[in-house]
């Protein structure tokens, strides 16, 4: 049934471990994950949250292997997430993704975490040259592919849009990740309170707009009211640096990918704005929106085959490694 | 039919006339995808600010001359310019690149030492003139300030475009934009400039090398 190269990839860089079977054309075989879940009004914990990964990491893989039915000793390629994520947490999944390469003398090929959200949203949407807007926890950055780089249009001048809505959400005394409870409340609401919105050029800063959504929380304005203007102000700053850069970019396709990527708000205001400029819009399906190995898996086939991989005494993890330092050798 | 030259990110531009000059008519569009209140302050707040920056650096730097302005309308009618973007000239061989960044940076520090951040500092929003000179537009998102922090994020807008969109002229254009920058600012610049860096030193995962 599987004929071509086949890629595990290990996924551990924040609050998941996932590990994916995929094949050189693209077929998902399987995609299995874990989360750790943090205790009610806290963020992720470091060290709670590897010893999570560590605990279920061989549960997770033999899980991914049986739903491809794929034995151990099929797997061509290992590849797994260098980075960038929590170090402790991306500690986990490089020392399985080694145990396997040794084990199996197959070669160990290091991807970049946010790389592989994006290729596993073109390769999911058949999208080619779009204009790509990474929001996460990790990242919230406007990027077109240009002379072998993914290079940053715009990006967060602080928070991403992931911790923002995080951070409020917790703060209002929900568990991270908020989006979805942030997102139900949000839909209770039609009463807007005003944020600041803050486009800068091409970037966006959050950090005003969280000060100012506590102190009404602070106020005993209704938390409904709150994520409603949250999410209106927010997205239309993010629907905008898009915008200016399809238009700089001279570019007619858009991708959403990332954790925020789930969004129902996000996905409509993005739709406006592609509409009204003769673009098409492409969001990555929910089920891989979220850190998941497939990203891992895919990308580490398209990185081996254009001779991306790292011996096992010189793998190494990053827990800083910006994906527009990554030389994309497979894209044009 | 008005002949429209652009539809950009905010606004659409469309050639008109006033009163027997050539002119162009900028409109900041209405965004349906956000809510009325957002939209409606942000496009009359951003042509207000665009109309009154425009009069005050008119005797500065070369910026297109303001004819009439209607903020219900969310439009200005102002000088037509006759050239073309920086952004297009970049990518053309025969350009001379170190002369365009260093008229930029001259510019750049003028405003910065009369305390004006251009907020929007992208080769689409420089039009190099027919006699070489450099016409800087879209003052939708200035501001002053004195801070020197808020010049350095003036700037890294300006190099973050030039490595995104115009990586393998970067060197030459940021050196001399550095230069020109330089050769007006004089001995605040080396400071601004290491901001700048702190500044980039704070994006997501950007490390120290």
């Amino acid at each position: 049934m599987k004929t071509g190269q086949i890629c595990i990839g290990l996924e551990s860089t924040a609050h998941t471990f996932g590990a994916s079977i995929v094949d050189a054309d693209g077929n998902i075989f399987s995609d299995v994950k874990d989360i750790y879940k943090a205790p009610k009004g806290s963020g992720i914990h470091p060290r709670e949250a590897s010893r999570h990964h560590s605990n279920i990491a061989n549960e997770v893989i033999q899980k991914a292997l049986d739903e491809a039915k794929v034995k151990y000793t099929e797997l061509d390629i290992v590849s797994y997430s260098a980075g960038p994520g929590i170090g402790p947490c991306l500690r986990v999944g490089a020392t399985a993704a080694r145990a396997l390469s040794l084990k199996l003398n197959k070669p160990l090929v290091p991807v970049n975490h946010a790389i592989g959200h994006i290729e596993l949203g073109c390769l999911l949407t058949g999208t080619t040259d779009p204009v790509n807007l990474l929001v996460s926890g990790g990242h919230t950055m406007i990027l077109g592919f240009n002379s072998g780089k993914w290079r940053a249009f715009g990006e967060t001048l602080d928070l991403t849009i992931g911790q923002l809505i995080d951070q409020i959400g917790r703060y209002a005394g929900y568990s991270s990740p908020a989006g979805a409870t942030i997102e139900k409340l949000a839909s209770k609401s039609e009463n807007y309170l005003r944020l600041p919105y803050s486009v800068k050029g091409n970037d966006v800063s959050f950090s005003g707009m969280l000060t100012s959504a506590k102190k009404m929380i602070d106020k005993g304005e209704k938390v409904e009211d709150v994520c409603f203007s949250l999410q209106e102000t927010a997205y239309a700053m993010l629907a905008e640096v898009t915008e200016r850069a399809l238009s700089f970019l001279e570019k007619k396709e858009v991708i959403i990918t990332g954790g925020v990527a789930a969004s129902t708000r996000l996905k409509e205001m993005l739709e406006d704005m592609c509409n009204e400029r003769d673009s098409k819009l492409s969001v990555i399906p929910r089920n891989y929106a979220g850190d998941c190995g497939a990203q891992i898996a895919w990308t580490g086939i398209l990185a081996y085959n254009s001779g991306i991989k790292v011996s096992v005494d010189e793998s190494w993890v990053r827990q800083s490694w910006r994906l527009d330092r990554v030389d994309v050798k497979w894209r044009k | 039919m008005a002949k429209i030259i652009n539809v950009g990110a905010e606004a659409t531009v469309t050639v008109t006339e006033w009163f027997g000059i050539s002119a162009i008519s900028k409109r900041r569009d209405v965004k349906k995808y956000r809510r009325q209140e957002i939209d409606e302050f942000i496009r009359s707040n951003r042509t207000l600010k665009e109309a009154n920056m425009l009069n005050r650096v008119r005797e500065k730097v070369d910026v297109p001359s303001i004819y009439f302005v209607d903020l219900r309308q969310s439009e200005i009618i102002m000088e037509n310019i006759d050239g073309t973007k920086v952004r297009d000239v970049l990518t053309k061989d025969e350009s001379n690149k170190a002369d365009i960044g260093r008229i930029i940076g001259e510019m750049v520090a003028i405003l910065h030492k009369n305390h004006i951040i251009h907020g929007d500092l992208t080769t689409s929003n420089m039009i190099i003139r027919k006699n070489g000179s450099i016409c800087l537009i879209d003052f939708g998102l200035s501001s002053t300030s004195k801070k020197l922090e808020d010049k350095g994020v003036d700037i890294r807008l300006f190099k973050g475009i030039l490595q995104s969109a115009h990586n393998d002229v970067f060197n030459v254009v940021f050196n001399n934009f550095k230069k020109g920058y330089k050769s007006v600012m004089k001995n605040s610049t080396e400071e601004i400039f290491s901001i700048v860096k702190k500044i980039e030193m704070r994006g997501r995962y950007a490390r120290v090398d």
